[in-house]
């Protein structure tokens, strides 16, 4: 069993997980996971490493990242720019939130800025509703958007890596980086 | 691969159902098994009930809602592909509610389907077009715009048009749960889901098929046959696939006489609807430009084409002559194990009756003889085992064999059987570890005994001395187990070991799984059959069986696997040096020559003529002997479908029409006799081989000149086999309990059993090489079907990735393979593969001639049978000066 892509830590890792789960197949989601955390992003290397580790062939791990929004099959960038595109969110404006933030970054969706500091993905329902239209950067939520708020967030993360603006998620702990 | 829950699969379940409910569809009463599909309970009420992910083949999945029924007291629709029939159930198909959501499944489907109907390959046997046309209302909801997903090459042979999928997954399914490959996924999400490999790659798998024939729309189609024809312009024939001896249905579609498509019946034949490659790829040989058309004679130095006529009175006078001059015996028949057993039975009548020699054989020589006599001599049958045995069994024991590459469809049967709970146990020189989308059955083995290179002999012996701890069966002989008893103590598990590898304590646990198993089905292939010691080699795997109590009662037995349809049909119908038809013992005078005897006796210029009829022993025996011996005939007939390396030395060489243009009788390696039926007419000029003995045998025995359609003889194949059944003994497809354990009672009495184990040998610095097959070929034949030789168009060798980095070469890389006993080299590319043995090279034998003279000849004492396919070889880089480019 060779593996091309994961370091020996990753590997433990989702080692650790097997007895977890009633088989290996079900690891699968946690192994994406970890392999996100560890990684920034899954290649289909990695991909291709995970199925040998679980003794899956890679289709079937494939079948599984495509399939989450959650998992990044690509690089991106170091604010990772999620808004969300469902229903309450596009009935108070999401639509012109993306719109406005393409311009600002002078991207498309699905694409990362030339400096490699945001990419702009677009998201089912964030369970925020409350704050349409909103957005998630990296870990934390950003309520109630509109331009304006928009540029402040945009200008505090490139100058201090945080904002004030930030709200959630208010159910998990907010996660470090 | 998900082998975990129990299966549902063919007649597994079924079994334990036969308590009958009864049940109402539409205020009709019918009965069915208690815990049937509702889905197919209903079928015998004559509803159908609409569905898409549902299939008999697969496990249900519940995912398209199209098979929605009203069941009273129940609170909503049910889905009928998964509710099972219960006593008084009421059920409505046609109800309002069931109407509405069945409109509103084929809306949605509807929604994104392009409806390229007059396009799509699928048209005329396509689901969505038959459902939607019953069960969705004119018009649509949907405004919005159709998904259109941009066109993937998805690898030679399998057309995918993602924009038609109704992601019912049943190719997913198949892939997975039938397969055992687990090649396709289904990715994406809502709307953009599609069915496709990893990371959108070239579809790389077993090309079975499966998935093209299991979708329901025109997703996935054949690329071999797009935009041909329509399904319903097609004439389609039942008939036995000619590749190998797994006898699988296959029903050949044609327009005229020309096969564009091979399809199969869900749940028919020994295949239950399942085929392989070959099978369903591999009918590109039947019309291949490259077949002979019309009879040949080689004259001084010219080739000239003449009349049947013609080639009928030659052939008849030339065999006349010789027979007056040097008498019957100086004439030698072989034919091919691809032929039926009407051909077979003619050709030994020929020979023997019409010429009056004793000199026929097969094919079967090459190995398969083997298994028949040994499994004849000490059982009087070689009908031990079916399929069905093997699903129901719970252990099963291969030995010798790689089933995913010889016989795919009998090896479906053992993952059948694996994920049914059954135990595997595999013995052979293979890795247990597989490439990624190829099954691989010790990679699904309990226990896999991976023995050293060649040392099945010694690992049999390790085997049979394991079960004397607990394992004796109370019904086998006395003194069978006292004589063998005997012998097996002198040899200490650890010289086994010495020379297998394996440890007494590997060798214990597969015997005691295998003796303490309620029904046990033991595989043999062609690693102990067409190996070095082949015929004792299956004897002592016999006695292993009946000291273990593992055959000669229901459910328990032996599989001898044929890598060629008929050879079991071929030697039972009497074309064998050893038996006349029914394998009756015949003992000839002077004694009948063996394929490989006559031969020689051609080369030492006592057999005069050779009819050769298939066979090609230029191709499998050493080349310049048989050229030679070829050379010093004054008669070679030759009746073949393509011109080859021994046919090109004949005097006359008749074209010989394919399974596809004649009906006749094939017996699988379960000893199952089938028929398969002519599609086409023969192609070119080419005739039937049993019409062409016929005709031949009223020529010679009337001495006459007439045209040759006065003197067909048989009108049929049919009338051939109404003889040839006379011909064979009363229970000759029967294999009773009592005559079994007579026989073996008998073979006790007389039975001289020898145990050699085999010294270790010395890797020093060479490899192994063994010759064989690959699961996109058969033979040579299948060398001339375009679709399989899209699959696999070139010879290479075959080795593991570790003992490939070893050597620092990569995939493709050229070597040269030489052997310093011959001292002949040979240049390959090499392949790497996860389940090769360290160690061992594998070359496939559907290539060039040139590789066989690496490899040593010997010939088996009692079977006469030549074993040529494994040897040392030394591999070395080719200097990168030297490589090919390209
Ligand atoms: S053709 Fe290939 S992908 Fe399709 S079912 Fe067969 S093995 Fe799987
Ligand atoms: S490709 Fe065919 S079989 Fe596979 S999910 Fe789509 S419609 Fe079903
Ligand atoms: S080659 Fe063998 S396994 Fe394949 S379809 Fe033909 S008979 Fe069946
Ligand atoms: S719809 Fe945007 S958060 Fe729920
Ligand atoms: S056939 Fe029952 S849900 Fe698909």
């Amino acid at each position: 069993m060779k593996l091309k892509t994961l370091s020996e830590k990753t590997v433990k890792r989702i080692e650790a997980e097997y007895t977890k789960y009633p088989d290996k197949r079900s690891v699968t989601l946690p192994a994406l996971r970890i392999v996100q955390e560890d990684n920034a992003h899954i290649s289909e290397s990695a991909m291709a490493d995970i199925a040998t580790l679980l003794g899956l062939t890679p289709i079937q791990v494939y079948e599984v990242a495509t399939f989450y929004s959650q998992y990044n099959l690509k690089p991106v960038g170091k604010y990772f720019i999620q808004v969300c595109k469902t229903l309450a969110c596009s009935l108070v404006g999401a639509g012109s939130i993306v719109d406005y933030l393409q311009e600002k970054l002078g991207i498309a969706v699905g694409e990362t800025t030339q400096d490699g500091l945001f990419t702009l993905k677009l998201v089912e329902c964030l369970a925020a509703c409350g704050g349409a239209p909103m957005m998630q950067i990296n870990d934390r939520y950003y309520e109630g958007l509109n331009p304006e708020r928009v540029d402040r967030i945009l200008s505090d993360l490139k100058k201090y890596g945080t904002s004030d603006l930030a709200t959630g998620p208010f159910m998990l702990p907010v996660m470090q980086g | 691969m998900s082998f975990a829950s129990e299966s549902t699969l063919g007649d597994g379940p079924l079994k334990t159902m036969s308590e009958l409910v009864t049940f109402k569809v539409n205020d009709i009463e019918v009965s069915a098994p208690k815990g049937m599909l509702l889905i197919e309970a209903v079928k015998k009420a004559g509803v159908e009930i609409p569905h898409f992910c549902y299939h008999p083949r697969l496990k249900p999945d519940a995912n398209c809602r199209m098979c929605l029924v009203e069941i009273e007291k129940m609170p909503k629709l049910q889905t009928a592909c998964t509710m099972p029939v219960a006593e008084g159930m009421v059920v409505q198909t046609t109800s309002d509610s069931v109407v509405a959501s069945q409109n509103g499944v084929m809306e949605y489907l509807l929604g994104n389907h392009p409806l390229d109907c007059p396009e799509c390959d699928q048209g005329g046997e396509c689901q969505l077009q038959d459902f939607g046309h019953q069960h969705s209302k004119l018009g649509s909801r949907f405004l919005e715009q159709k998904r259109v997903f941009p066109k993937e090459y998805f690898g030679p042979l399998v057309e995918k048009e993602m924009n038609r999928c109704v992601s019912c997954l049943r190719c997913v399914r198949y892939c997975d749960e039938v397969m055992g490959v687990t090649a396709l996924g289904s990715f994406d999400r809502g709307n953009g889901t599609q069915i496709g490999t990893f990371a959108h790659g070239e579809l790389d798998c077993e090309y079975c098929g499966g998935c093209i024939q299991i979708c329901p729309v025109g997703a996935l189609t054949s690329r071999l046959s797009m935009y041909e024809n329509r399904t319903w312009q097609l004439k389609k024939t039942d008939t036995i696939c000619n590749y190998c001896g797994d006898g699988c249905s296959l029903i050949l579609e044609g327009v005229k006489d020309d096969i564009t498509r091979v399809s199969s019946e869900t749940g028919a034949g020994r295949n239950r609807g399942d085929l392989c490659a070959r099978g369903f790829f591999g009918y590109g040989a039947i019309n291949h430009k490259d077949r002979l058309s019309r009879p040949r004679l080689n004259t001084k130095g010219r080739t000239l084409e003449v009349t049947w006529d013609w080639a009928f009175n030659k052939a008849a006078e030339d065999l006349k002559k010789i027979v007056a001059q040097h008498g019957p015996d100086a004439v030698g028949g072989v034919i091919s194990t691809h032929c039926s057993n009407e051909e077979a039975y003619l050709f030994q009548k020929l020979m023997r009756e019409v010429i009056g020699t004793p000199h026929v054989d097969s094919t079967a020589r090459y190995g398969y003889i083997n298994a028949l006599s040994a499994l004849n001599e000490v059982f009087g049958t070689a009908r031990l085992s079916h399929y069905e045995d093997i699903r129901s069994a719970d252990v099963l024991l291969v030995v010798g064999a790689d089933m995913a590459e010889s016989n795919p469809i009998a090896g479906i049967q053992v993952k059948d059987a694996v994920r049914a709970g059954a135990q595997l146990i595999t013995l052979d020189a293979s890795s247990p570890e597989r490439d990624t989308y190829y099954s691989h059955l010790p990679s699904l083995a309990t226990q896999h005994l991976n023995i050293r290179f060649g040392t099945e002999q010694s690992a049999i012996i390790g085997l049979v001395k394991a079960l004397f701890d607990k394992g004796i069966a109370s019904s086998a002989p006395r003194k069978l187990v006292n004589q063998i008893k005997k012998k097996v103590a002198v040899i200490s598990f650890a010289e086994i070991e010495a020379t297998t590898g394996l440890t007494e304590n590997s060798y214990r646990r597969a015997a005691q799984t295998y003796a303490g198993a309620e029904h046990a089905v033991m595989i043999v292939g062609r690693g102990v059959i067409q190996s070095e010691g082949g015929y004792q080699n299956m004897l002592r795997l016999e006695e292993l069986s009946i000291l273990a109590g593992q055959v000669g009662r229901e459910g328990a037995g032996i599989l001898p696997l044929a890598s060629e349809n008929n050879a079991f049909g071929v030697v039972e119908s009497g074309a064998s040096s050893e038996y006349l038809p029914g394998l009756k013992r015949q003992e000839a005078k002077p004694k009948a020559l063996t394929l490989l005897e006559m031969i020689d006796a051609a080369a030492e210029g006592k057999l005069k003529a050779l009819y050769l009829v298939g066979a090609d022993p230029l191709r499998n025996l050493p080349q310049k002997k048989v050229a030679d011996a070829l050379s010093n005939l004054d008669l070679l007939i030759c009746q073949d479908l393509f011109p080859t390396e021994t046919n090109a030395h004949a005097h006359i060489l008749l074209p010989a029409a394919s399974f596809a243009e004649k009906s006749g009788h094939y017996t699988n390696h379960e000893g199952v006799v089938q028929k398969g039926h002519q599609a086409i007419e023969p192609v070119g000029g080419a005739k039937p081989d049993w019409m062409i003995f016929s005709i031949l045998s009223n020529k010679i025995k009337e001495e006459t000149t007439l045209p040759y359609f006065k003197l067909v003889g048989y009108r049929s194949a049919d009338e051939v086999w109404k003889e040839a059944v006379m011909a064979m003994p009363n229970d000759w497809q029967q294999n009773s309990k009592e005559a079994i354990s007579r026989h073996v009672a008998a073979y006790a009495e007389h039975a001289e059993i020898q145990y050699a184990l085999q010294t270790p040998r010395a890797s020093n610095g060479v490899m192994d090489l063994q010759l064989g097959q690959n699961r996109y070929h058969a033979g040579t034949t299948s060398r001339y079907a375009e679709g399989l030789n899209r699959l696999l168009d070139c010879e290479c060798v075959v080795i593991h990735p570790d003992d490939a980095e070893a050597l620092q070469l990569e995939e493709g890389e050229r070597v040269r393979l030489s052997s310093h006993l011959s001292g002949a080299s040979v240049e390959l590319p090499i392949q790497l593969s996860q389940k090769q043995g360290r160690g061992a090279l594998f070359v496939p034998e559907h290539f060039g001639l040139s590789v066989k003279g690496l490899l040593p000849l010997t010939i088996d004492r009692e079977s006469k049978v030549p074993y040529g396919d494994r040897g040392p070889v030394k591999l070395s880089k080719v200097a990168a000066s030297t490589q090919v480019k390209g």
